[in-house]
């Protein structure tokens, strides 16, 4: 038969185990949101385990019509199909390459080619342009 | 009594660290391509010797160039941000000319420049620059020295150790042994 005494020690106990184990827990979960705040922090082999939202190199590019434009994911501008009118909003791969001039150039579908030069930055996921 | 005490904080124990494991996997979005392909380099700077001579003075950064991609760029800053590698703050510079890139100790070539690698390697030549190549093809076989590649969604790394040391760098027998390839 337990004893009210034994319950009140038992009670005790398990209050007291439980603040440790809460104590533990946030811990962990202190531990486990630092760690994927700085990757840096991981070894490289559990960079090598670790899996990753690939970038995305050419957005599909929303048509004015609001229809999706094919060849969303090509690799290379030449293999994109666009529409006139459309607007890129991502990257624009540069076809020609110079350190000097970083050429680009889109083939749209009737056949015409729009290509653009900066002239002092490469081309980035924030530059906008218009097809014409 | 005890043993029961016992079992229950077990038990306890036990079940909050299964919420904790489930909580952390279960909140937990893998990080973007960037942000691991940032942690990487950070980790190949920690893995490579420079000459003396690559460097100013014992304090001075380690500038990491990076050419083709400035997408990378804000990725890149957020993860070195003021980390240090023997006493070595990390630096990194959009890069937008080859003479820019001798001054880098560590050039992260976008694919988007692999028609230029000859270019680039050669304007490289006799600089102490560890050239990272981001998923090239025929990087390593071009005179690159680390190509990032993609295995099973996962990042693997090869290792040109030759093109290394002719740049007068030492890479680590550790990251060696997790290239890919068998280094050459």
């Amino acid at each position: 038969m337990i004893s009210r005494e034994d319950l009140r020690r038992f009670v005790s106990r398990m209050r007291h185990r439980l603040t440790l184990a809460v104590a533990l827990f946030i811990t962990l979960l202190g531990y486990t949101a630092e760690a994927r705040s700085d990757l840096c922090e991981l070894p490289i082999e559990v960079l090598m385990q670790l899996e990753f939202i690939p970038a995305t190199r050419l957005e599909t590019p929303a048509r004015s019509d609001g229809a999706e434009a094919p060849g969303g994911q090509a690799t290379s501008v030449s293999q994109m199909l666009l529409v006139p009118e459309m607007q890129l909003r991502s990257l624009v791969l540069p076809v020609t390459w110079s350190f000097c001039l970083p050429c680009f150039r889109v083939v749209v579908l009737d056949g015409s080619r729009y290509e653009g030069g900066i002239t002092n930055r490469f081309p980035d996921v924030s530059e906008h342009m218009i097809v014409k | 009594m005890k043993r029961l005490a016992k079992a229950y904080a077990f038990v306890t124990l036990a079940c909050l660290g299964l919420i904790s494991a489930q909580v952390a996997c279960g909140e937990e979005s893998p990080p973007s391509e960037y942000q691991l392909k940032a942690a990487f380099l950070f980790n190949f700077a920690k893995f490579a010797e420079w000459p003396s001579e690559a460097f100013t003075n014992a304090t001075s950064p380690i500038v990491i160039g990076v050419l083709g991609t400035n997408r990378f760029v804000s990725d890149l800053e957020q993860t070195v941000r003021n980390k240090t590698i023997n006493d070595r703050l990390l630096q990194v510079r959009e890069i937008r000319s080859l003479t820019e890139a001798t001054n880098c100790h560590i050039l992260f070539i976008s694919r988007f420049s692999s028609e230029a690698l000859p270019e680039i390697f050669a304007a490289l030549r006799g600089a102490s620059v560890l050239t990272v190549g981001d998923e090239t093809e025929g990087f390593t076989e071009a005179g690159g020295m680390i190509n990032l590649v993609v295995e099973e969604k996962k990042i693997r790394f090869q290792i040109n150790n030759d093109a290394a040391r002719n740049a007068r760098l030492k890479i680590s027998s550790k990251l060696l042994s997790l290239a890919v390839r068998p280094a050459r």
